[in-house]
C-alpha cells in the first residue's frame, strides 16, 4: 500500500548503533497512542466477535464461531454482502465512465484554469460528508429538487423513489468518490510521452483512431488505481448510505452499525466488522497484485 | 469543424460535471435564505432569520464549540506525533523499519466504522465515558498516516549538507531541528495540521460511537437532526460550516496548493 514511504532510502548513518535509541524515542509516543488506541480495540472487538450474544450483558461467556456462521450461511446477510459489492460496482462504473472525459479535459488544460479546475474538482472533498449528503437529500426527496423539475416539466406523472433507494445512494457515492477516479486517471494520463501520440498521427491515425489504439491503453493502469480506490472506500462507506439510504438499503457498514448500535449485539457486529475489513483487504491484496504483474509486464516489452 | 464540434461537446461535459459537483453545496447555500419553514429549493424570498434562528438552538453552538476544540486538540497532537514519526522513518534505518511503517499506515485499511465499534467496546471495556479526550483520541488514529504521509514527503525532498554543514560549525541537534529542519519542512507540517484538523471537524462515522447525551460533535448531532426534522435550520448550519471550509481552502491553497496536498495523500495509488 505504501511503497512511497517503504522505498525512500535513508542516507548512510554513521553511528547507527549509537542512534538507535533515539530512533525508538522518537517513535515511541506514535506507537503506544497506536498500539492503545488502535491495535487493542481492534484485538479487543476481534476476540469479542468468537464470544455468543448474551440479552443483558451484550457478551456472553465461552467461545464460538456461531457470529462467523450466522453471516456466512444466512442468504439475508449475504444479500446484505452482494449489496454492498453490487453498489460499489454500479458506483466504480459510473465514476469510470463519467469521470474519464473530465480527467482528459484537465490534462488538456495548463496553468491557472488547470489549477482552477483541481480546486473546483477536489474542493468538495473538502466540505464535510454530512453536509454533502443532506444536499443531496434536498436534491432527490420525493419533493426535493429533481422530482420538482421532472414533474412540472411533465416529464413524469409522480416523483421517483430516489432517496432511500439504491439510485441514490450511488448517485451520492458518485459525487463523493468522483475526485479519486478523475484523479488516477489524471496520474498515468499525465506521464503519456507527447511525442508517443505525434508518432500515431504521423503514421496516419485520427484523433479517434490515436485515442483508443494510443491513449486508452496507456491511461489503463491509472483508470485500474482509481477504480481500485473507489471500490474499496464505496464497498466501505457508510456516511452516504445511512444518509441517502437509511434502513431500507443495506450495505454492510450499516449493517455493522445497526447490529451494535440498535440492536446491541456486539459480538455479531464484531464479526460483520471483520468480514467488511476482509473482502477490503482481499480487494487491495488483488489489485497490488496486478499492479506489479502490470509493471514487469511493461519492463519486458 | 469535426475538431471543434467535439472541443465544444467536451467542454459543455465538463461543465455539467462541474455542475453536479457543485450541486448539493449551492442548493444548501440558497436554501438557508428561505423564508418558508421547511427545506424548499429554489428558496421563497430571501431572509437570513435561520441563521438568527441558531442562537435559539444552543445545543448546536454547543456541538459546534466541542467539535472545533477536538479538531484543533487533534491537529496539534496527530501533528506533532506525526512529525516525530516520519523523522524517525526518513532520517534512520532499523529493525523492523517497514514494519512499524504499515503499522502507522493501517488506519487506512480499516473501514471507519469497524475502527468506531472497536473504540465503543473498548472504551466501555476500560470503562472510559464519552469524552472530548476519547474522541481525540479516536480522530488522532484516523489523522496520523496522512501527517506521516504529507510530512515524509517534504522530508524526502530536505537536503541533509545544511543539516550537516550547521553541525560541523557547532550547532546543538536541537538548534539544528528548530533553525533549519523545521523550516524546510514546515509546509509539509502545515497541510498535515489543516488536513488532521479538517477530518476530525468531518468525522461522522468514528464520533457516532464514541458520542453519549452531553458530548455530541456537529457531524453527529446534523445526523440525529435530520433524521426526524426538515426545517431549514440545518441549511443554516451547514453554510456555516461551508463558510468556515471555504476559508481554510483558501490558507491551504495559499501555503501548499489544494491539489498537491491531495496528489501526495494519494500517492500510495501511484
Amino acid at each position: 500500500m505504501q511503497p512511497a514511504i517503504a522505498e525512500s532510502t535513508p542516507l548512510p548513518n554513521r553511528k547507527k548503533t549509537r542512534r538507535n535509541w533515539d530512533v525508538w524515542l522518537l517513535l515511541l509516543p506514535c506507537l503506544l497512542i497506536f498500539i492503545a488506541s488502535f491495535l487493542i480495540p481492534l484485538l479487543y472487538l476481534f476476540i469479542g466477535s468468537f464470544h455468543p450474544f448474551d440479552s443483558t450483558s451484550g457478551m456472553g461467556e465461552g467461545w464460538t464461531l456461531e457470529n462467523y456462521g450466522k453471516f456466512l450461511f444466512d442468504p439475508f446477510y449475504l444479500g446484505v454482502l452482494w449489496n454492498t459489492i453490487r453498489i460499489g460496482l454500479v458506483t466504480t462504473i459510473a465514476a469510470l465512465v463519467t469521470g474519464y472525459p473530465d480527467a482528459y479535459h484537465l490534462v488538456q488544460t495548463s496553468g491557472r484554469t488547470r489549477n482552477l479546475l483541481t480546486l473546483l474538482l477536489l474542493s468538495p472533498l473538502l466540505i464535510s460528508m454530512v453536509i454533502r449528503c443532506y444536499g443531496w437529500v434536498i436534491l432527490l426527496a420525493n419533493n426535493g429538487v429533481i422530482n420538482n423539475a421532472l414533474l412540472s416539466l411533465g416529464w413524469i406523472e409522480k416523483p421517483l423513489k430516489l432517496l432511500y433507494s439504491e439510485l441514490g445512494v450511488e448517485i451520492g457515492m458518485v459525487h463523493v468518490l468522483f475526485p479519486y477516479m478523475v484523479l488516477g486517471i489524471v496520474g498515468s494520463l499525465e506521464r503519456i510521452d507527447p511525442s508517443v501520440l505525434r508518432a500515431s498521427q504521423n503514421l496516419g491515425a485520427g484523433p479517434v483512431r490515436t485515442f483508443f489504439s494510443v491513449t486508452l491503453p496507456l491511461s489503463l493502469p491509472g483508470v485500474f488505481a482509481g477504480s481500485v480506490m473507489v471500490f474499496s472506500l464505496a464497498s466501505s462507506s457508510f456516511v452516504t448510505p445511512a444518509i441517502l439510504g437509511g434502513p431500507q438499503v443495506k450495505v454492510m457498514s450499516y449493517l455493522t452499525y445497526e447490529q451494535v448500535v440498535v440492536l446491541l449485539n456486539w459480538p455479531y457486529g464484531g464479526a460483520i466488522g471483520f468480514v467488511l475489513i476482509l473482502m477490503t483487504t482481499l480487494i487491495l491484496l488483488i489489485y497490488s497484485r496486478l499492479l506489479n504483474q502490470s509493471k514487469t509486464g511493461v519492463a519486458i516489452q | 469543424m469535426n475538431r471543434t464540434f467535439s472541443k465544444w461537446a467536451l467542454r459543455g461535459y465538463v461543465s455539467l460535471i462541474y455542475l453536479f459537483l457543485l450541486a448539493p453545496v449551492v442548493v444548501i447555500l440558497l436554501s438557508s435564505l428561505t423564508e418558508t419553514e421547511y427545506v424548499t429549493f429554489p428558496p421563497k424570498g430571501i431572509t437570513l432569520r435561520w441563521y438568527a434562528e441558531l442562537l435559539n438552538h444552543p445545543e448546536f453552538i454547543q456541538s459546534f464549540g466541542l467539535s472545533f476544540g477536538v479538531a484543533v486538540g487533534t491537529a496539534l497532537i496527530a501533528t506533532a506525533l506525526g512529525t516525530l514519526a516520519s523523522l524517525a522513518l526518513v532520517r534512520h534505518d532499523f529493525r523492523g523499519k517497514a514494519v512499524v511503517t504499515q503499522f502507522f499506515g493501517s488506519p487506512m485499511l480499516i473501514p471507519s466504522v469497524v475502527f468506531g465499534i472497536a473504540l465503543l467496546q473498548y472504551f466501555s471495556w476500560m470503562g472510559l465515558a464519552a469524552s472530548p479526550l476519547a474522541l481525540i483520541l479516536g480522530h488522532i488514529i484516523l489523522t496520523v498516516p496522512y501527517v506521516i504521509r504529507l510530512v515524509m514527503a517534504s522530508l524526502v525532498g530536505c537536503n541533509r549538507t545544511i543539516e550537516q554543514a550547521a553541525m560541523n560549525l557547532g550547532a546543538t541537534p536541537l538548534q539544528v531541528f528548530f533553525h533549519i529542519t523545521l523550516p524546510v519542512i514546515k509546509s509539509g507540517i502545515i497541510a498535515g495540521a489543516v488536513f488532521a484538523f479538517i477530518t476530525s471537524f468531518d468525522d461522522l462515522t468514528v464520533a457516532l460511537f464514541i458520542v453519549s447525551t452531553d458530548v455530541v460533535t456537529l457531524p453527529v448531532r446534523i445526523f440525529t437532526y435530520i433524521q426526524y426534522q426538515y426545517d431549514p435550520i440545518i441549511t443554516s448550519v451547514s453554510s456555516i460550516m461551508i463558510f468556515i471550509t471555504i476559508l481554510l481552502m483558501i490558507v491551504i491553497e495559499r501555503i501548499f496548493g489544494v491539489g498537491r496536498l491531495y496528489a501526495m495523500k494519494n500517492a500510495e495509488e501511484e
